[in-house]
């Protein structure tokens, strides 16, 4: 049974925000999410941290991380099983491409919830190197210490992962570290607040 | 050695966990062999209990290792240390540590070059190879030739599966152990991973299908981090019980991996000795991918013809020109349409096929997971395909020529591949079905000389076509009846049957159902020929093979029957309507409709394709529309454009090139393949070269295709520097057309900055900005 959030927040990637998919692409969405579900092989890496590393003393990580104790980090994927099905829709049919991409993220947020849930330490959201203007050329970092391979991430030249359905991030031990709408760096031009709606970062939320 | 197979042999154990016990952690254990030649010493010493020692090498290859000493250095040292301990040395060969392409950006040539520096260094020196950890049977597979091609010593090879029993690369212990049986190594299996108990279901499987001899070394349990350090959850008594297990289901060589101790191995060593006892492998008629492994089980295996250039001009096109999309698409849309294994054949008459049947191997294996039957006359081009292919293929062909068969047996025996052999010989195709029979026997004989048994044969018996020698329809189907006698699988090329006669549908179909019943097991065929596929499922029902109907009835009950999409009653949308509302399937014959009524294509294009573009594009920046249904709406409208265009006076349709890409370092590419759809839409040619693309060749189609404008996409900020050297490529290269950028990372004033002359934050916006160039 796939949930109504997980069908939500796939939408939301499609740019569905606050407003009612039709019936028709629901069902796109269910059916994309469940071959998904059968098809990925989620791989979760985590360590703890108690002292800070260099890449961390810089804003917005110094902020964000504030005086945690100690905190995470950790790299996720799906997958190289998904990304070769996305790599095949993308040849044969783009509109389910489209789809099933977002899928794959809404999918990888959730299962990565889901991980983090069972950790027995309270734990801030996901901050990932992108985030509040810090410089994607951190997902390296992370690949590098976490030892990414080990779960199949690939880094390209320019620093992406390969499988493109993986994502990194630092969580903050001692719980909620949510961005405030107003401080957002994204406030003026954010989609979601046009929609009176609120992201995933949001302390709204 | 020569109780390898026979008698229980012994593995040493863990090198990193026995390092942990004595020094601090350090970043490259392999420098210790230099720095701290007294403990590796002394570790090895401690594991003198077992038959083979392993150097501590595991991560010292070229593309892994980072430490402080020549790579040959402690190469050389390693081995030094490893003989103190008076037993057989094996060379510890570890995964790079880089992923191989399509999921990593390692070659598959590097990763080779970097095991055979390893093996040339150090082949006269130790008494054999431990090919041990390999997550990426790719990979393995570039190691394991690496080893195969430069000395005889013996290699054993293992692999890591994780809890839902495949590799990381998603191998089944069944892949592995076809692919790997068939590069000739001397013993596989499984280590590290978990420990031995978990291990017991892996190693059950491999011990069904490994032709040689199973090899075990399992942690000491699963890991957990205490006080600092890595501990295992096993005792040893725990270890040795689940050990004993395994050693009854009759592995060859058991030893440790990580977590394991001297004195678990000193226990480990008293099994020594121990008759192997296995079940026996009965070896059957297998190829594979790297993820999907096909048996000839006695069903009918479809193998699709599609991927052949003879007859298909847009196939041929597509080769010559390096297209090698519209291959893949191909390979997928058979895959779809229920094929079990496809041919694949580029010859194109000019050009290196060589290089070409490696790019199609390595571009089909990136899209579709059906096991491949590499088709060419030239050995070179079988050899290049073999070798690059992550599994296990089939070779099509040889035939009854000695020559041919010189030189296409040693291919598949160093591949382990099977052959398809063509009923034929220097003098021609025999005129009876004996004559045939004959030559299937000469290339089975000959093939056992090589050591290719006779169930990884499938012979030909050669379909001709019906309208020319009507005669021969029997023979080729009495051949077929015959050659099974000869234990191997059985091929034809259906339609030829039918070449020059009228409704060849309709003989295909029969001839297919004519030759099942004779013996044919592998039909090559179009699989999206949905009679066809009828027929063989309907076969499979009818001949038992399909047990109690159970395919066939899904495939054809009511279920299956009644339409899936039903179409509301009495709506039969307009041209515009499909465009709006993106209804592809009825795109073309709305078109069709709409010329009807219209005085020329060009007012469809002019009056109904443009406004109602201009109308979708208003709705999606309004926030009524999504993605999703602009996606459609331009594929429609695309669809609706390629039947105009059919009509359109020559050169009237034609809007210009655009060329795209998304530039080098960045793979998203489905904001890119998005922005193609919708230009397409409007009737622009569009020159996808695809994504992670070098500036180079996008300099090189901006100059060949002289395009109307050039569209770059970058998705993250690490690749708009590509960007923005790729724009100053193209102008140093005198292109002067507008050069577009767009991505998520983009914006008016980066766009500027990096000298674009356009920005384009969507599709709809790029369209319009390009129409209004054109006006």
């Amino acid at each position: 049974m796939i949930s109504s959030d997980l069908i939500k927040n796939a939408l939301s990637y499609l740019g569905f925000l606050g407003l009612e998919a039709d019936g028709d692409l629901r069902q796109e969405v269910a059916e994309a999410l469940s071959v998904l579900i059968k098809m990925q092989r989620f791989r979760y890496l985590t360590k703890r941290f108690d002292r800070r590393l260099p890449f961390l003393e810089k804003e917005p990580y110094r902020t964000f991380l504030g005086d945690a104790p100690a905190y995470y980090l950790s790299l996720m994927t799906l997958g190289g099983e998904v990304e070769l099905y996305l790599r095949r829709l993308a040849l044969t049919d783009l509109r389910r491409a489209l789809v099933a991409d977002a899928c794959g993220s809404a999918l990888l947020e959730q299962l990565a919830d889901g991980e983090e849930a069972r950790c027995a330490e309270p734990l801030s959201r996901r901050f990932c190197p992108g985030y509040e203007g810090s410089p994607v050329e951190d997902v390296a970092e992370i690949h590098r210490i976490l030892d990414g391979g080990k779960i199949g991430v690939a880094l390209t030249g320019g620093g992406l992962m390969i499988p493109q359905k993986s994502m990194a991030a630092v969580l903050a031990i001692g719980g909620a570290r949510g961005q405030r709408c107003n401080t957002c760096p994204l406030f003026a031009h954010c989609v979601f607040r046009k929609e009176q709606s609120v992201c995933k970062r949001s302390e709204s939320n | 050695m020569q109780a390898l197979g026979k008698q229980l042999m012994i593995f040493d154990g863990g090198m990193g966990s026995e390092l942990e016990k004595r020094l601090p952690a350090v970043p490259v254990p392999e420098d210790l062999n230099i720095t701290h030649p007294a403990v590796i010493r002394e570790i090895h010493g401690a594991y003198a209990a077992a038959d083979f020692i392993t150097t501590n090498t595991f991560g010292l290859n070229p593309i892994k290792y980072r430490g402080a000493y020549p790579i040959e250095e402690v190469a050389h040292a390693a081995i030094s240390h490893a003989r103190t301990a008076g037993k057989r040395v094996f060379f510890d060969l570890g995964p790079t540590g880089s992923l191989l392409a399509p999921l990593g950006t390692l070659s598959f040539d590097d990763a080779y070059a970097a095991y055979r520096q390893m093996v040339c260094l150090t082949r006269d020196e130790v008494d054999g190879y431990i090919a041990e950890t390999f997550s990426d049977l790719y990979e393995l597979k570039a190691c394991v030739l690496a080893v195969r091609e430069h000395t005889d010593k013996p290699l054993f090879a293992t692999v890591t599966f994780d809890e839902s029993g495949r590799t990381l690369s998603g191998a089944t212990p069944e892949i592995v152990a076809t692919v790997l049986s068939g590069l000739g190594v001397d013993a596989l299996g499984v280590n590290c991973s978990r420990g031995p108990g978990e291990m017991t279901e892996v190693v059950r499987r491999l011990l069904a299908v490994s032709e040689v001899p199973v090899i075990v070394q399992p942690n000491m349990g699963l890991p957990s981090y205490r006080n600092g350090k890595t501990v295992y959850d096993l005792t040893e008594e725990e270890f040795l019980h689940a050990a004993c297990e395994l050693v009854a289901l009759g592995v060859s060589v058991i030893g440790g991996c990580c977590g394991t101790t001297p004195s678990l191995v000193s226990r480990l060593a008293d099994l020594r000795g121990t008759p192997v006892v296995r079940p026996s492998v009965t070896p059957v008629p297998a190829v594979c991918s790297g993820t999907r492994r096909l048996v000839f089980d006695g069903g009918v295996k479809v193998c699709g013809e599609r991927l052949n250039p003879t007859g298909k001009k847009r196939l041929k096109e597509a080769l010559m020109s390096g297209d090698l999309d519209y291959l893949a698409t191909e390979a997928i849309r058979q895959a779809d349409a229920g094929a079990h294994l496809l041919d694949l054949n580029v010859g194109v008459g000019t050009g290196d096929e060589s290089a070409l049947m490696r790019r199609a191997v390595t571009q089909v294996q990136e899209y579709c997971d059906l096991p491949l039957q590499l088709d060419s006359s030239s050995p070179a081009a079988l050899e290049a395909g073999a070798r690059y292919y992550n599994g296990v293929p089939l070779l099509n062909s040889v035939n009854g020529e000695e020559r041919v068969m010189d030189a296409v047996f040693p291919i598949a025996k160093k591949y382990g591949a099977m052959v398809l052999g063509l009923t034929m010989d220097e003098r021609g195709v025999p005129k009876t079905a004996r004559e045939r029979y004959e030559i299937a026997a000469r290339i089975v004989e000959r093939a056992g000389e090589y050591g290719i048994a006779p169930h990884r044969i499938v012979i030909d018996t050669l379909t001709l076509t019906a309208s020319a020698e009507q005669a021969q329809v029997k023979e080729t189907l009495e051949a077929l009846r015959l050659v099974r006698a000869l234990g191997v699988q059985t091929a034809l090329g259906v339609s030829n049957i039918s070449f020059g006669l009228p409704a060849r549908p309709l003989l295909n179909k029969t001839f297919l159902t004519m030759a099942l019943a004779s013996g044919l097991t592998m039909p090559i065929i179009n699989p999206c020929d949905t009679a066809m596929m009828d027929a063989v499922r309907a076969y499979h029902a009818l001949s038992g093979y399909d047990a109690d109907c159970v395919d066939y009835i899904t495939a054809y009950g009511e279920a299956a029957a009644a339409p899936t999409q039903p179409t509301p009653q009495g709506e039969t949308p307009d041209l515009a309507t499909c465009i709006l509302r993106g209804l592809k399937s009825r795109a073309e014959a709305a078109t069709e409709e709409a010329l009807a009524t219209l005085a020329s294509p060009m007012d469809a294009v002019t009056e109904i394709l443009i406004p109602a573009l201009t109308e979708v594009g208003r709705q999606y920046e309004e926030g009524k529309l999504f993605l999703p249904q602009l996606l459609s709406s331009a594929e429609s409208a695309k669809l609706a454009f390629a039947v105009l265009s059919r009509r359109l006076p020559k050169g009237e349709a034609e809007r210009g090139r655009v060329v795209l890409a998304t530039v080098k370092g960045d793979v998203h590419d489905i904001g890119k393949n998005i922005v193609g759809v919708v230009l397409a839409s409007y009737g622009f040619t569009v020159v996808d070269l695809g994504k992670d693309v070098p500036k180079e060749l996008i300099t090189e189609a901006a100059l060949v295709n002289k395009p109307l404008a050039v569209g770059l996409s970058a998705l993250m900020t690490t690749t708009v520097p590509a960007m923005e050297q790729t724009i100053r490529h193209l102008r140093e290269a005198g292109v002067t057309c507008p050069i577009y950028v767009g991505g998520a990372v983009l914006t008016e004033e980066l766009a500027a900055r990096i000298g674009a002359d356009g920005y384009a934050p969507d599709a709809a916006s790029f369209a319009r900005s390009l129409l209004g160039r054109l006006n």
